[in-house]
């Protein structure tokens, strides 16, 4: 299973960004909103929960379309279906390295960002959870695209229009988390909100995307 | 011959298709289709392109589910039991299945994992010539150097059942021979190995290839 997981981690770092390149990405995307809005404008403040968000979203989807396209092309997907392990279980490990490679750099760098958009020490810990959570959820629905698009032309349009009302409800549940974090009121019930998401989201893509992928072996 | 002595011989399996009905897209392929596949024997499928060949392999294997019909493999169908009959299978499409961003051994212990074949490269088992490709990534091989490696793999993996389409596309001549010396060595130990091919001619035919032309079916 590690070795699963270590094979996994160096495909990712290959063929996606390296984690230095999805920082840099999530920043220039930070940067556009300052410069469209004003640095020194209120509306700043206002929206940097949503700016927080938006930014981890549109990394996470940037080159989502293209995640089993190698895959596909070189014939590893027929080899992982008749593969010894569960392809559930293979796509769950696929998440959990997508998310390692694209999720775990902008937590790692979350704290550094939030001392710019000049948000309190004290709820920078419920945040970065708060990110956490939802970026485990961006995964699997960015996942649960990939696989849904596997074989379709103009993937790369239709992925979008699949992932984005999937990912509605888990921005709704992350801003709203960041929204109480920083205005000090309790966090807990939208935390639990963003887990039963999660939680569904554990239960539903694995199975819906090893069928596609079955599918499109076939 | 000492090689074949010191190898484990294979238990004495069968695949069998009863009834298979099989079609790709709108288009039908086949229909009450039946054969049996027996152990050392060696089954080369030949037919017109587009005739299904592929479609053929990949069913047998459990990639691709018939409209009707079975596939058994010693007598247990397989579509409840895939993945007992998926340890006991290697498939080898037209793909090389080998990752571009990773190095050939890297690929090796890869795909070694996945198919639980704990494959180690040494001098004595290098048929294919792959140790001098040491380190290289397979982005930077020719076609020729993929399927070399592809079928290194294949020699390293201990499983009854080969299912091979197109196994020689790129490869040069002394290689095929090794190639031939290989499935021939398979079919000895009791394997079974199910090949797709447009050249007869790159097989050296014996008492134990088994032609299936699918234009005739």
């Amino acid at each position: 299973m590690l070795s699963l997981i270590i094979n996994e981690l160096k495909i990712q770092n290959n063929s996606l960004k390296d984690p230095i390149f999805i920082i840099c990405v999530y920043l220039s995307l930070l940067i556009v909103f300052p410069i469209s809005i004003g640095t020194n404008s209120s509306l700043l403040k206002e929206f940097s929960p949503a700016i927080i968000w938006v930014c981890a979203l549109i990394t996470f989807i940037a080159s989502i379309e293209k995640f089993f396209s190698i895959e596909a092309s070189e014939g590893i997907l027929e080899q992982l279906v008749i593969s010894r392990f569960p392809l559930y279980l293979i796509i769950l490990v696929k998440v959990f390295c997508y998310w390692v490679s694209v999720g775990l750099p902008l937590i790692i760098i979350f704290p550094v960002i939030a001392l710019f958009l000049e948000i309190n020490i004290n709820v920078i810990g419920t945040i970065c959870l708060s990110l956490i959570i939802g970026t485990i959820s961006f995964s699997f629905v960015g996942i649960l695209g990939a696989g849904l698009v596997l074989g379709a032309k103009k993937s790369n349009y239709i992925v979008m229009l699949l992932i984005i009302p999937l990912t509605i409800p888990i921005l709704i549940f992350g801003i709203s988390t960041t929204n109480f974090a920083l205005n000090d009121l309790p966090t807990e019930a939208t935390i639990y909100l963003q887990c039963m998401a999660l939680s569904f989201l554990i239960a539903v893509v694995p199975v819906i995307t090893s069928k596609a992928i079955k599918i499109y072996v076939e | 011959m000492n090689s074949i002595k010191n190898e484990v011989q294979f238990s004495k399996n069968s695949l069998t298709l009863e009834n298979v009905e099989l079609s790709k897209g709108y288009k039908k392929l086949f229909s009450n289709f039946n054969l049996k596949f027996k152990y050392g024997k060696i089954y080369l499928v030949v037919g017109s392109n587009g005739i299904g060949k592929t479609t053929l392999l990949k069913c047998i294997c459990g990639l691709t589910i018939p409209d009707s019909g079975d596939i058994f493999w010693n007598n247990n169908p397989i579509k409840s039991n895939l993945k007992d009959f998926a340890n006991d299978v290697y498939f080898l499409g037209h793909s090389n299945s080998l990752h571009p961003g990773l190095s050939i051994f890297e690929n090796i212990n890869y795909l070694s994992l996945l198919k639980n074949s704990h494959t180690q490269f040494k001098n004595k088992n290098d048929k294919f010539g792959i140790l001098e490709l040491n380190d290289i990534r397979v982005t930077e091989l020719s076609n020729g150097q993929k399927r070399r490696v592809a079928l290194s793999i294949l020699s390293n993996c201990e499983k009854p059942l080969w299912i091979l389409d197109e196994p020689l596309n790129s490869v040069d001549k002394n290689y095929k021979k090794i190639f031939m010396n290989m499935i021939q060595n398979h079919s000895k130990r009791n394997g079974i190995s199910i090949i797709s091919s447009h050249e007869v001619n790159d097989y050296s035919l014996d008492e134990n290839v088994i032609i299936i032309d699918l234009n005739k079916i």
